[in-house]
């Protein structure tokens, strides 16, 4: 239990990181955001993410890479890194709205086709957010064959020194493989960030900011060998804070998210929590 | 042996010689910039152009601030690309600039470096005398407005 979660630690770190990279600085660790990076730009996210239910944690690690490819387009590619730890984890779940879930491979372009800069650091923005998800790892998760599947996602929000919000929603599609296919993903997210005036000091000083962010999860039943599971598949609302801080090309954020109402198929164990730690480099 | 060197010598002035001034210093306002990384983007961008001698970044007040040496080649068009490379909106810059002023057929007054030509609007009567006595390099502050123009009002001429 306790290596679970030392284990579950480390990846919600890792995790965390992967939001941040696609937030490109000034985003949530959770819900959907529009990316900033510049043409020419790198980023680098180190996530750990753990998941908590009434009967155990779980624990996973993630990498991702951004790429500017113009100020409006960004690649980014997301893989596992460690072990991963998902006896408890929804196998559909995602973990963060801008990250695939425990054991994919996910490649994307986020293309952020609304801007305008409203005034000193304000502006407004829309993103879409499309990627391929390829398994890797275990051929089945909980009986069910893995199979690729595909990301879409649209948000769009507002970005100034003082506060933030972004709203949007977005689904992930597997392609049915024998019967099998790991149920569809449905979600809606909503973030309100804030910036204390005691965190407003100018660049290069340090730039902290805190966010609440709010899922809500609409999961369909699994199938396998053509049937669907009962046990499988249902609703989640999770609300919870984060903490952005930036120093220079570093970042580090955190966050936790509880469900504030659930409604699972069959007797599917509830959640408790789910943690989030991403270090970010731009370069 | 004696001209080869004076030649070396004079061949050595040219490109001082050549040029007609530049940016010395530029104050870009910036819209829609929010973050660090942000702000680190375009820092670091600003500090590759030629001739950058210091770079300074406000996220609070949305401005990026270049001081550039006497022999920099940068322009105002490459800063401002620059920025919107980074995502980001240039709006209105205050500039310094030395270079030669000529006058048009038309009888505008434009202000030559070697690497980019500015319109002058001109609207005290000083220095309007002064500009059209000036016959070697002078030193103009004044603002460029936002877009791919390059029309300068002046407030003040060195």
């Amino acid at each position: 239990m306790r290596k679970r979660t030392l284990w579950g630690i480390t990846a919600g770190l890792f995790t965390i990181a992967v939001p941040v990279v696609h937030a490109e600085g000034h985003g949530p660790i959770f819900g959907l955001a529009t990316p900033t990076l510049g043409e020419g730009q790198w980023s680098s996210d180190t996530a750990v993410m753990s998941l908590a239910t009434e009967e155990d944690t779980a624990v996973m690690f993630r990498e991702m890479l951004g790429y500017g490819l113009t100020p409006d387009l960004q690649f980014t590619l997301t893989f596992p890194i460690g072990p991963t730890d998902d006896l408890m984890m929804p196998p559909n779940m995602r973990t963060g709205s801008m990250m695939a879930g425990f054991g994919d491979v996910e490649a994307g372009l986020l293309w952020r086709f609304d801007r305008v800069a409203l005034d000193v650091g304000k502006r407004s923005e829309s993103t879409l957010i499309t990627s391929v998800l390829v398994p890797s790892g275990d051929d089945q998760r909980r009986g069910i064959e893995v199979t690729a599947g595909m990301h879409l996602a649209a948000v769009t929000g507002y970005a100034s020194r003082s506060t933030y919000w972004w709203v949007g929603g977005g689904t992930q599609l597997r392609k049915e493989e024998n019967g099998d296919r790991l149920g569809n993903l449905y979600y809606l997210t909503g973030v309100f960030g804030w910036r204390p005036p005691v965190f407003r000091g100018d660049y290069p000083k340090p730039d902290w900011r805190i966010f609440l962010e709010g899922i809500a999860e609409f999961a369909a039943r699994d199938r396998n060998n053509g049937a669907t599971i009962g046990n499988s598949g249902g609703q989640r609302v999770l609300l919870g804070p984060s903490m952005l801080g930036l120093f220079g090309t570093w970042g580090i954020e955190g966050g936790v998210l509880f469900p504030i109402a659930q409604s699972l198929n069959g007797n599917q164990v509830e959640e408790d929590y789910r943690a989030k730690l991403v270090v970010t480099y731009w370069f | 042996m004696r001209l080869v060197t004076v030649i070396s010598l004079l061949a050595s002035l040219l490109p001082i010689t050549a040029l007609a001034g530049g940016l010395e210093h530029v104050k870009q306002t910036i819209y829609g910039m929010d973050c660090a990384p942000c702000a680190y983007g375009v820092e670091k961008g600003l500090k590759g152009l030629s001739g950058v001698e210091q770079v300074t970044v406000s996220l609070n007040d949305g401005y990026a601030e270049v001081h550039l040496s006497d022999d920099g080649q940068a322009t105002l068009a490459e800063i401002r690309e620059i920025i919107r490379k980074n995502g980001f909106t240039p709006k209105d810059a205050d500039v310094r600039v030395s270079g030669k002023v000529v006058q048009s057929n038309d009888g505008q007054f434009l202000l030559k470096t070697d690497v980019e030509t500015f319109e002058l609007n001109v609207n005290d009567q000083t220095i309007l005398s002064h500009l059209a006595a000036a016959d070697s390099s002078v030193i103009v502050s004044g603002s460029v407005p936002t877009g791919d123009g390059h029309q300068l009002s002046i407030t003040a001429v060195d």
